[in-house]
């Protein structure tokens, strides 16, 4: 009986250790899961990109390809996510998965992503590197844009009018998305530490951010997003809705009870015929000073 | 798919923001999630499963994969927007829900995706989490 009690435990033991820990599945690291328009992959053995689709593999030392009006997204073993805007170049540096102490380094040269963490928070290193920027994650949602966009949407915070221009190959811009402190289940809140010209800037609550001119600058920041520039990047992450309600040709009437955005909390506003609020307009004319989509 | 929902009902189980299932994917399963969001129909069904279970960054996840796909997919995008605010990402919800005034959503969607967004607001709102 106490044989069969222990064979028992054994099995338990090793099928718990089954479910934690990443055995070779070949040399992949994550999937690919979606993919709109021109994206491509460079294995890390050859010269040659290959477009990406939908199921393949990512190897360590991959370089990732987003082109115009493109977008990827790919989960990673350990559970995070990437999503990822037009004209991105990503690679894949390290990656050791283990429920004690995982550890995971990207280095993205240009473009816009979201990172959502997998897994459980604990002793698991993630890093995110920039040309001007280390970004230290944990347990959270981050978002960032490097290069030109990066130079037009700080351009749109006050905090930087007149500061100087940032370097459109490596300004990077990192905003921290959640979750915060009052977010349902009331976990621990994300944190993310932003290392850049030998300062650390910690950023522990959503919609603070942090913006690098270029390599060898101390980090500005932490500074609360406007709306106008989280709407700017958000445009970028993800591909922009075409059904957008038209532009309006008069400035916004007066607040209307009618008319009025919805707000969590409150009812629908009522009726289809609402007017974009000056957040929505302002990010809309914030997509006409963003760099044109130029396949790096 | 109802094999995958059972799977993703089991690994997701009693998880929030930033607390996803503790053991690693395997390829298989990122194939399964890949398979599931082809479609919106069985996309956003993954999508409700996870977050019934609490997988709520994995359904952050899947909708953003129904998103790129299809940028016009205002039901993602409503149930996108209700995560963030879900999140305590206030700013980023706001401007979600602004990009979807004036579609048309039916009521029981907007009511589906939106409750616990407003029952969190109303609960910030007395002093609680």
């Amino acid at each position: 009986m106490i044989v069969r009690a222990t064979q028992a435990l054994v099995m338990a033991a090793a099928l718990i250790g089954l479910s934690t820990t990443v055995h070779a599945q070949g040399n992949a690291v994550g999937s690919v899961t979606s993919v709109r328009n021109d994206v491509r992959l460079r294995p890390a053995a050859s010269r040659a990109f290959v477009p990406a689709r939908p199921a393949q593999r990512l190897a360590l030392r991959d370089e990732l390809r987003t082109g115009e009006r493109s977008h990827l997204q790919a989960l990673l073993l350990d559970r995070s996510m990437f999503t990822v805007g037009p004209n991105a170049r990503l690679v894949i540096d390290r990656f050791v998965y283990d429920p004690a102490r995982s550890s995971f380094s990207t280095s993205i040269a240009t473009g816009a992503f979201r990172f959502i963490s997998g897994g459980r928070r604990g002793a698991a290193k993630r890093t995110i590197t920039t040309p001007a920027a280390t970004i230290g994650i944990r347990g959270t949602i981050v978002d960032g844009v490097v290069g030109q966009n990066a130079v037009a949407i700080a351009a749109l915070e006050r905090a930087f009018a007149g500061a100087g221009k940032g370097d459109p190959a490596g300004a990077t811009l990192v905003v921290l998305r959640g979750p915060g402190p009052q977010s349902e289940g009331g976990g621990q809140p994300g944190t993310i530490d932003v290392a850049a010209g030998g300062v650390t800037a910690a950023l522990d609550r959503p919609l603070l951010a942090v913006y690098v001119p270029r390599a060898g600058a101390r980090p500005s920041g932490p500074f609360p997003i406007s709306l106008p520039a989280l709407a700017a990047l958000d445009d970028l992450i993800l591909p922009p809705m075409s059904r957008r309600i038209p532009e309006r040709a008069a400035p916004l009437p007066s607040p209307d009870r009618d008319r009025r955005p919805y707000v969590p909390g409150y009812p629908r506003p009522p009726g289809s015929d609402h007017q974009p609020s000056p957040a929505q307009d302002a990010g809309r004319v914030i997509g006409d000073l963003l760099e044109p989509h130029v396949v790096p | 798919m109802n094999q995958l929902i059972r799977l993703s009902l089991m690994l997701a189980a009693g998880t929030t923001f930033g607390s996803s299932p503790a053991s690693a994917a395997t390829t298989a399963e990122l194939d399964n999630l890949t398979r599931a969001t082809a479609q919106a129909g069985t996309g956003l069904d993954l999508a409700r499963t996870q977050i019934r279970g609490g997988d709520l960054a994995g359904a952050l996840a899947t909708l953003e994969r129904l998103i790129i796909n299809d940028p016009d997919d205002t039901v993602s995008r409503l149930f996108h927007a209700a995560l963030l605010c879900r999140a305590d990402d206030g700013g980023g919800s706001q401007v979600e829900f602004d990009t979807l005034q004036g579609q048309d959503i039916p009521d029981a969607l907007w009511q589906e995706a939106v409750a616990p967004c407003d029952a969190l607001a109303h609960n910030r709102a007395r002093g609680g989490r």
